[in-house]
């Protein structure tokens, strides 16, 4: 089974009346606007009003995470690879089937609202095995697999109960089970664990393990959580300004972000403003706690301003002794301690420097400064790029 | 998607929308202005204004439309007053309190004016307001309260306490709440029962029949009157001048909506 | 909510059923007490036992039948037509918005005018005679068809469906525009073509959500008396003109068979009230 995408464009959501399942919080009901609608003061005046050049493969059982901010076009993307909207521009081939010009119901891609849609005046088993219904399937092979589905996914007990009564995690269950009984090539996720309690989500999230394994699908699941993404995905696809910015394995992807608002999107990174300057040594990203070899810069111009994106517990702060001599490298500048908080895992100090200017910095929570400390910083596995 | 094909069928579809909805309105124009169109002219061949000045000249005309102006006024006004308490009371209560009071002001709406009437003229009589403008308002109250309390139940099953308890916390008396956060955003759903208080009397006929017993004329009773001895061109002005506030009303109580931050939750 | 639980119990459980009470009650039960005096003969001067001989009155029998068919062909006319509407621009937004505007039209047309309306445009010497005997299809205007005081109603069918069409439209477009795409767009993602999506989840969920304004219409058509008077026949009548031609007649039998009449027309209309409230979905 395999999904396979090329050169795909879209419009951000048609007019649809009335589109539930999305949060209020979500500036993307604002974003999501037809070209040549009134600009509205919250979106900004150049913002894309579509996504193009959309290009990916999904293998069956792998599971692609797509991952942008709020009014990316994340589930244009699903709803039009559904066929639920229209595209502009590009193809869609399910199992080597171009299925670019056939409705929904003839794709076999199962599309799964952020908050379950259940017809309301059907039974848990009558829902499920609704897709079997309008394939013509006998009502008794119908009701058997229906109920098979449901064992898999671990709430046959409810199969007479009617939606109203199920809880929050159970309509999850009970939508992903009617899902998978249409046995379809490729499942649409749409933030399927967004706005769930914590405990919810490990309930969820198990769900959706169960239906990889037990349907062999191609997983396209969209989110804003990089956490969600990682605990499923074989893959992620970034979006960004209408556009596609990044397309690779989580791992790879962690490592070396290609720009800087990919690495935003991670949003693993602590950022350090600083600039690459030319020196004997070669291009040099130099900010106020010193200077840092760029090997590993990803920066578009050799030199000015840049930034460095680095995890908290690649910053090692490092005291200086009591005569204030500095221990790892002599030519660093000191920087003070002006402030410390302190999260679960990660610690924020405030840094002053000689100028007397402010940086915050992330570093882990072992990190043995005090206020009024004189430190020195040491950066690892920076990756330097150029603002955007 | 065969888009092209749609859109023509919708277009059509709309276009007979709105012919559906207009053709009755535009008839009752034409023949409210038409003099002498008998059969078979599909066109009138002289024009006038004299049924719609009559409205105004005409003593008899003149009083039907006070008498039904300011019944409807009254009733827009008292049925107001008195449901909005009630609904508000009510959606603060048990659910079974609301299915009773819900119950209660269907009933009202739902009961057939002619036997409601049957009904009520006993009661008028009793109060000594037999045949009198009084005794049509109190008729006219008792449907016009069923609707607005469904109305102002709907309102307040809905509504978002948060903003009185914010203006409790931050010191508030139960008065100031009601003039400074409760009533501002009312000005909606009091803009509507008004509206709705309004029609619902102006375009009563069975209740002021059997109430009224003949002696309080209103505009649709002229009307009817009118139809009967067969003078078309003034039934049609009377049932335009009817009409036209119906409509001016709605679109007010819509203007005034508009003009309010509803921040009902 | 909770917020006035400062107040005590007994005072927001009874306070609402007391101004229930006074407001709607008290005339509720003093018109149907009154109903219920006449019919047994208490009051209103009417001989004993109208009920039955109201029961078994030929004539009473045939206008309960011609109100019944009014109200039901009306409905369910207003309510295919409201369908049909509403699937048409559902799940347009710019469309739906357009279609509401126009249905908003003759909803505050008071009935009387809609009926005069209706009357103008039908009857025998009415606008479509008029045309039809310009387009030579008929040579005096008795030739054309008795749409209005005719046995059918066919009259106040179609001032039932100009009236209420609107109505149930904004009622179907309302309920639609909630979740009527989300349920369309999983059905047909799940496999099912345009056709079942209708047949198997939209219809059916609309229809039941509409029924509490289904059986508003129905009440409403069945008592009106506006409609009755102007478009109705005059044989068989329609009940609520053979209630009031029965309370206005000379003879005390004929006033206890207007109580009665009034009185089980009365009970039905409770009945889809108490109906209305059960079915309406609770928030």
């Amino acid at each position: 089974m395999s999904l396979e995408v090329r050169g795909l464009a879209m419009q951000f959501g048609d007019a649809r009346v009335g589109a539930p399942g999305m949060p209020h919080t979500m500036a993307s009901t604002k974003a999501l606007r037809a070209p040549g609608a009134a600009t509205r003061a919250d979106v900004p005046a150049d913002a894309p009003s579509g996504l193009r050049d959309i290009t990916f493969s999904v293998n069956g059982a792998d599971c692609l995470a797509v991952l942008g901010v709020s009014g990316s076009g994340k589930s244009s993307l699903l709803r039009t690879m559904a066929g639920l909207q229209p595209r502009a521009a590009g193809l869609i081939r399910v199992c080597g089937r171009d299925v670019t010009a056939l409705p929904p119901e003839q794709r076999s891609v199962v599309y799964l609202h952020q908050e379950p849609v259940l017809f309301p005046h059907r039974s848990v088993i009558d829902n499920v095995a609704f897709p079997l219904q309008v394939r013509g399937i006998a009502p008794r092979e119908a009701g058997r697999r229906a109920t098979e589905w449901l064992a898999r996914l671990q709430v046959d007990e409810l199969a007479s109960r009617m939606p109203q009564q199920l809880s929050g995690g159970q309509r999850h269950r009970v939508a992903l089970a009617r899902a998978l009984c249409a046995e379809p090539a490729v499942l649409l996720l749409d933030e399927p664990l967004a706005s769930l309690d914590p405990a919810v989500r490990r309930d969820v999230g198990d769900a959706l393990q169960v239906a990889r394994r037990a349907s062999g699908a191609a997983m396209v699941l969209v989110t804003h959580d990089l956490d969600d993404a990682l605990a499923i995905a074989t893959h992620i696809m970034t979006l960004g300004h209408g556009l596609q910015t990044a397309l690779d394995t989580p791992d790879a992807l962690l490592a070396a972000p290609p720009s800087l608002s990919v690495a935003r999107l991670l949003g693993i990174y602590a950022e350090l403003a600083g600039e690459l300057i030319e020196t004997a040594a070669g291009t040099t990203f130099r900010w106020a706690g010193g200077t840092v070899p760029s090997a590993e810069t990803t920066a578009s111009r050799a030199r000015g301003a840049a930034v460095a994106c680095v995890r908290a517990h690649d910053v090692h702060l490092q005291r200086c002794d009591a005569s204030g001599i500095l221990i790892d490298d002599p030519r660093a500048p000191r920087l003070t301690v002006v402030g410390r908080r302190d999260g679960v895992s990660e610690a924020w100090i405030t840094l002053r420097d000689a100028a007397g200017a402010n940086i915050g910095v992330r570093t882990g929570s072992g990190t043995d400064v005090r206020i009024g400390d004189g430190v020195q910083v040491t950066l690892r596995h920076a990756r330097i790029f150029s603002p955007d | 998607m065969s888009r092209g094909r749609t859109r023509v069928g919708r277009g059509i579809m709309l276009a007979a929308l709105i012919l559906f909805a207009t053709a009755p309105l535009l008839l009752l124009l034409v023949t409210s202005l038409a003099r002498g169109w008998f059969h078979p002219q599909v066109v009138p061949a002289a024009v006038d204004v004299r049924a719609w000045g009559e409205l105004f000249t005409d003593a008899a005309r003149r009083g039907a439309l006070v008498n039904s102006l300011v019944l409807g006024v009254a009733t827009a006004c008292i049925a107001t007053l008195l449901a909005l308490p009630l609904g508000r009371a009510a959606a603060l209560g048990t659910k079974g309190v609301r299915r009773i009071v819900a119950l209660l002001a269907f009933g009202a709406v739902a009961m057939p004016p002619v036997a409601l009437g049957i009904g009520l003229q006993l009661t008028v009589l009793t109060m000594g307001l037999g045949g009198s403008l009084r005794g049509v308002l109190f008729a006219h109250l008792v449907p016009a309260v069923g609707y607005l309390t469904l109305v102002f139940l709907g309102v307040f099953t809905q509504w978002d306490s948060h903003l009185e308890e914010a203006a409790a916390t931050l010191g508030a008396t139960g008065r100031e709440r009601w003039t400074l956060v409760l009533l501002p955003l009312l000005r909606r759903p009091i803009a509507d029962a008004l509206a709705l208080g309004f029609l619902v009397s102006w375009a009563q006929v069975a209740l002021t029949l059997l109430v009224g017993g003949g002696a309080v004329r209103t505009l649709p009773l002229d009307v009817l009157a009118m139809l009967q001895s067969g003078q078309d061109q003034r039934a049609a002005a009377g049932a335009l001048a009817l009409t036209i506030p119906a409509l001016v009303v709605l679109g007010a109580a819509r203007v005034a909506a508009r003009n309010t931050t509803a921040v009902v939750a | 909510m909770n917020f006035m639980s400062t107040r005590p119990a007994i005072v927001s459980r009874a306070l609402p059923l007391l101004m229930a009470g006074a407001l709607l009650g008290v005339p509720i039960v003093v018109g149907v007490g009154y109903l219920v005096a006449g019919t047994l003969g208490i009051v209103g001067n009417a001989a004993p036992g109208g009920l039955q001989r109201a029961l078994t009155d030929g004539a009473v029998l045939r206008s309960a039948a011609l109100s019944l068919w009014v109200a039901s062909a009306g409905t369910v006319i207003a309510l295919l037509g409201a369908l049909v509407v509403a699937l048409c621009f559902g799940d347009e937004a710019r469309d739906s918005r357009v279609a509401r505007r126009i249905a908003a039209l003759p909803l505050p047309v008071p009935t009387v005018a809609a009926a005069v309306a209706i009357l103008l445009l039908l009857s025998q010497g009415g606008w479509l005679s008029r045309v039809a005997m310009r387009l030579q299809m008929i040579a005096t205007p008795s030739e054309f068809p008795a749409l209005v005081n005719d046995p059918l109603a066919i009259g106040v069918i179609v001032a039932v469906v100009w009236k209420e069409l609107p109505f149930l439209l904004l009622v179907a477009l309302s309920l639609q525009s909630l979740r009527g795409v989300a349920l369309s767009d999983a059905a047909r993602t799940l496999g099912a073509t345009r056709l079942q999506t209708l047949r198997i989840i939209t219809l059916p969920l609309l229809v039941r959500g509409m029924v509490p304004s289904i059986i508003a219409v129905f009440v409403f058509v069945l008592g009106s008396l506006e409609l009755a008077m102007v478009l109705a026949p005059s044989s068989p009548l329609a009940l609520p003109l053979l209630i009031q031609e029965r309370r206005q007649a000379l003879d005390m039998a004929s006033h206890g068979e207007a109580y009665v009449i009034a009185l089980l027309a009365t009970v039905l209309a409770l009945l889809a009230a108490v109906a209305h409230e059960w079915l309406r979905d609770d928030p």
